[in-house]
């Protein structure tokens, strides 16, 4: 005991031993620090590519569902199932709108832009059509317009 | 075959268009002239019944503008008439919200109805 006491006073006492097992721990919290770093960086990437992966399938297929509506809805001039889909591809398109304008402040992330722009415009257009179905004036006045050819 | 049909509101949209964009004017008149061959073209809209109301895009490489970027074009088919009938064409860049671009392009669609009558 008397021994362990006398190696710990020593080495607290070493001074030049302390700084080094304190700088060992430093550059070990670094190392760790750029390592999560990185590895976060990386999974955000990878995510982001896979978003945009993603929504290219999911607007086509929305556009496919969007196309038969009237042929599978009881109601055939129904825009309550229109009204529904335009709420969930609006707030999507706000928020891929929101990481769009994140992924341009950054300089690093900068060759994601012009995917990331892409898909946006993609589900810009998609709410546009959206909007454009679950609007009533605008189908009555197409359906006289159509009506009188 | 079909048969195009451009009521007069239309063709002041087409016209303002052709003045901002003069280089893509026969790009445009290309799409139009597609529609008489194959009016299946571009996004269908539901809730016509037999008729079918679409729109397509059309990306302007003359001003290194792409599809999705570029202008719009809204049409409507009947199919038992064989009639493709124009019915706005707009630059969506133009607009900053769904809400503007729906009102304008109602506004045009009233002018059309207003004066199809004369323009058949």
């Amino acid at each position: 005991m008397i021994a362990l006491n006398k190696q710990f006073e020593i080495g607290f006492d070493d001074k030049g031993f302390t700084e080094k097992i304190a700088s060992a721990i430093s550059s070990f919290r670094e190392v760790g620090k750029n390592f999560f770093s990185v590895k976060l960086l990386l999974s955000f990437i990878r995510n982001i590519r896979c978003l945009n992966h993603i929504s290219y399938d999911t607007i086509r297929n929305l556009r496919i569902i969007i196309e038969n509506h009237d042929t599978k809805c009881p109601d055939q001039h129904c825009v309550k199932c229109m009204s529904d889909i335009y709420g969930y591809v609006k707030s999507i398109r706000d928020n891929y709108f929101d990481i769009f304008n994140s992924i341009s402040e950054s300089r690093l992330l900068r060759f994601l832009k012009r995917d990331t722009e892409n898909a946006l415009s993609e589900w810009d257009d998609l709410a546009e059509d959206c909007a454009f179905i679950c609007n009533p004036e605008f189908r009555a006045v197409v359906s006289r317009i159509m009506g009188k050819l | 075959m079909y048969s195009i049909l451009r009521p007069s509101a239309f063709a002041s949209d087409l016209k303002a268009i052709s003045k901002n964009f003069p280089k893509s004017v026969n790009r445009i008149e290309d799409m139009i002239r597609d529609l008489v061959e194959n009016p299946s073209q571009g996004n269908r809209y539901p809730g016509f019944g037999s008729n079918e109301v679409r729109k397509i895009r059309i990306g302007l490489p003359e001003y290194k503008i792409s599809q999705s970027n570029g202008l719009r074009l809204i049409f409507g088919v009947k199919p038992e008439k064989k009639i493709v009938a124009l019915l706005t064409i707009y630059f969506k860049n133009r607009y900053k919200s769904e809400n503007d671009i729906i009102r304008t392009a109602i506004e045009r669609f009233g002018n059309i109805e207003a004066n199809l009558s004369s323009d058949l």
